[in-house]
């Protein structure tokens, strides 16, 4: 392991792989910031020129640029409010809400620096635990994902902004939406009134532009304002590195929020989603004042920004030791793997070793190399938010119009755009929660695949095993924790007015 | 009764409809989750409903999650602005509609002409040059042109 390791840092800062390390950065960072294109899409549009490079520079590529993709959604995601890819969306709770009142650079400044130091710790963990991955991630079953799946959604419904109600019925609403189409095990349709479109079911892209991007493209022209009330993003460098210093300063808010991203990561398919939701809501339930998240408070973009990015080493080492893909954008990697002539698998852990521990390290040194271009790069990229609505707003829409229309190339994708663009409005303005429904759809298929799995293979009663019951014990405790603080509040406030 | 109100019992009759779909569905796995799914989501609705309708003042209208009021005005402008480019991109295509569209709005919402048309120049090419000519990735061409063959 140690000469593998030796061998792999040797591998890293060739110069030949480094060169296409920093090109997989530079694409992902643009690709993040881009409303519309996501990684897995960025991943797909190089798939074909894998088959012209030597395996290490194309596979080095490849995980540069899917470790920057978070990071670079993550600055859509705090100055617009448009999240650049899914786990984003969490960031947009507290990070948007920081740019509104001027603290855009700050707000910057600790999303970066936790990215990519969340980034390090994911691969220290993934190179201390490469032979334990095999034996964690074959003793989850489908039963206990079920239930990881809806703690994911209980917490965004829960701890999100709005009410308790309106968030598990937004969570509700997006696990509806993900139902259109074909169900998946017996292959009839569902609510497609017989329009061909829906067969394939309603695409992520527009779901999320619509519930995200027009809306606040809506109110921001309603308003005529900029993006930051009072023209004021960030007050120079010195904003940016008062959220560094944040990161520090919450150094055991942004270590256990990696952790948790790092040990959902390895979690297949559902990694990514649901850890920034679980770490969102474990940094609000130990905050000393939970009632400022989704006000715009640092913590809030500490803690799923460190975990978003400390999903990707996690993913990472699930697709190379048991070719299983840890995340979509995993999956096409995978497929790099496989037109390279690499089976990944048990095999990839042995007598590819080097290669294996060159590419985790691809994963630090990826996201160590976006934090320090992007934080250089920050207090010109938050000016975005100061530029007139006049302008920023027909310019977005393009982007967002012309993004949801490449992902399928069928105009369908923009009455959909429309739809969920509709959708978003009326949550926003009655304090339904976007992001749970988001998750909900997100996720749907897979809770639904999991179910009947579970129920298929141990029974109807899948959920009497240790992993299900501490996942339903959260479940229930995620339930309990608003009524519980509410009373906890009121009978603090009562003993003080006696007193 | 309060807009949100209104809004919350169209979710709840989509969740009645779902439902009566879902029954409709003769195998089991098709529709159960569908069906739970939704009758908890109806009930969820039933009793934020019962909290909404409760007497409580609120002034109607368009609401910005910080909570101020918005020009209603200005807002059924920008609801139409939107629609306007879909129509737009329907009728004529993306390379048309995007730089009218660019153009028209900055221009009529207060900045100079060059600069509109520059953005608008800037924005086709960028349309162009990203999607069409690097990502080989054909843009909606338009029903008009469709028609007329091209």
């Amino acid at each position: 392991m140690e000469q593998a390791l030796v061998q792999g840092l040797r591998s890293i800062f060739d110069p030949g792989i480094i060169g296409f390390v920093v090109l997989g950065v530079l694409l992902g960072i643009v690709i993040g910031v881009i409303p519309g294109i996501d990684g897995f899409q960025g991943l797909v549009l190089f798939l074909p020129f894998v088959f012209y490079l030597p395996k290490e520079q194309a596979l080095a590529c490849m995980v540069g640029l899917s470790s920057a993709c978070l990071t670079g959604g993550a600055i859509t995601a705090v100055l617009l409010g448009i999240p650049g890819d899914v786990p984003n969306a969490a960031t947009i709770m507290d990070g948007y809400a920081m740019t509104r009142k001027g603290e855009g650079g700050r707000a910057l400044g600790a999303a970066l620096v936790s990215s990519g130091l969340a980034g390090i710790v994911a691969v220290i963990f993934a190179l201390a635990m490469m032979g334990l991955v095999r034996p964690i991630v074959t003793s989850i079953t489908s039963g206990d994902l079920v239930f990881l799946i809806l703690l994911g959604i209980a917490f965004i419904g829960v701890l999100g902004k709005g009410s308790m109600v309106k968030g598990l019925i937004s969570g509700g609403l997006g696990l509806l939406v993900s139902f259109i189409g074909l169900q998946i095990s017996t292959g009839i349709p569902r609510f497609t009134f017989g329009i061909t479109y829906l067969f394939e079911g309603v695409d992520l892209v527009p779901v999320g532009l619509g519930l995200f991007a027009i809306p606040e493209m809506i109110m921001l022209a309603t308003t005529g304002s900029t993006v930051a009330i009072g023209g004021v993003a960030i007050k120079g460098m010195k904003d940016v590195w008062r959220g560094v210093r944040d990161v520090f300063r919450h150094w055991w808010l942004f270590l256990r929020s990696a952790v948790i991203g790092y040990v959902v990561g390895i979690i297949p398919a559902v990694g990514a989603g649901t850890s920034v939701w679980v770490a969102y809501g474990q940094a609000k339930a130990s905050s000393k004042h939970p009632e400022k998240f989704g006000t715009g408070t640092v913590e809030g973009v500490i803690a799923p920004q460190s975990a978003a990015n400390g999903v990707d080493a996690g993913a990472l080492l699930t697709t190379l030791s048991l070719g299983i893909p840890g995340s979509a954008m995993m999956a096409v990697i995978l497929g790099g793997f496989l037109i390279l002539g690499l089976q990944p698998g048990p095999a990839m852990l042995n007598e590819q070793l080097n290669l294996s521990v060159m590419l985790i390290l691809v994963v630090g040194i990826g996201n160590v190399l976006t934090t320090i271009l992007a934080l250089f790069a920050a207090p010109y990229i938050a000016r975005v938010s100061t530029v007139a609505a006049a302008i920023l707003v027909p310019l977005i829409l393009v982007l967002v119009f012309a993004g949801t229309f490449v992902s399928r190339q069928h105009f369908n994708d923009l009455v959909m755009l429309l739809i969920f663009g509709a959708l978003g409005l009326g949550m926003r303005s009655y304090g339904y929660n976007p992001q749970a429904l988001f998750l909900g759809f997100m996720l749907g298929g897979l809770f639904e695949h999991y179910f009947f799995l579970a129920v298929k293979t141990a029974g109807p009663l899948f959920f009497l095993r240790p992993v299900s019951l501490v996942l339903i014990f959260l479940l229930v405790a995620t339930f309990s924790f608003g009524p519980i603080r509410n009373m906890v509040v009121r009978r603090s406030r009562k003993g003080a007015e006696q007193a | 009764m309060k807009p949100s109100s209104y809004f919350l019992i169209a979710i709840m009759v989509i969740m009645v409809v779902i439902i009566g779909l879902s029954l409709s569905m003769r195998e089991l796995e098709t529709k159960l989750l569908p069906l739970i799914i939704s009758g908890i989501v109806f009930s969820l609705g039933a009793i934020q409903l019962t909290k909404e309708v409760r007497p409580k003042t609120e002034a109607g209208g368009v609401r910005d999650p910080a909570g101020e009021r918005v020009d209603r005005r200005r807002f059924l402008l920008a609801v139409a602005w939107v629609f306007g480019l879909f129509f737009g991109i329907w009728l004529v295509g993306f390379l048309i509609a995007i730089p009218l569209f660019v153009a028209s709005y900055m221009k009529l919402n207060g900045i100079r002409w060059h600069m509109a048309i520059i953005w608008a120049v800037a924005s086709l090419v960028f349309l162009y040059g990203l999607f069409e000519f690097l990502l080989n990735v054909e843009l909606y061409r338009g029903l008009v042109p469709i028609w007329l063959g091209y």
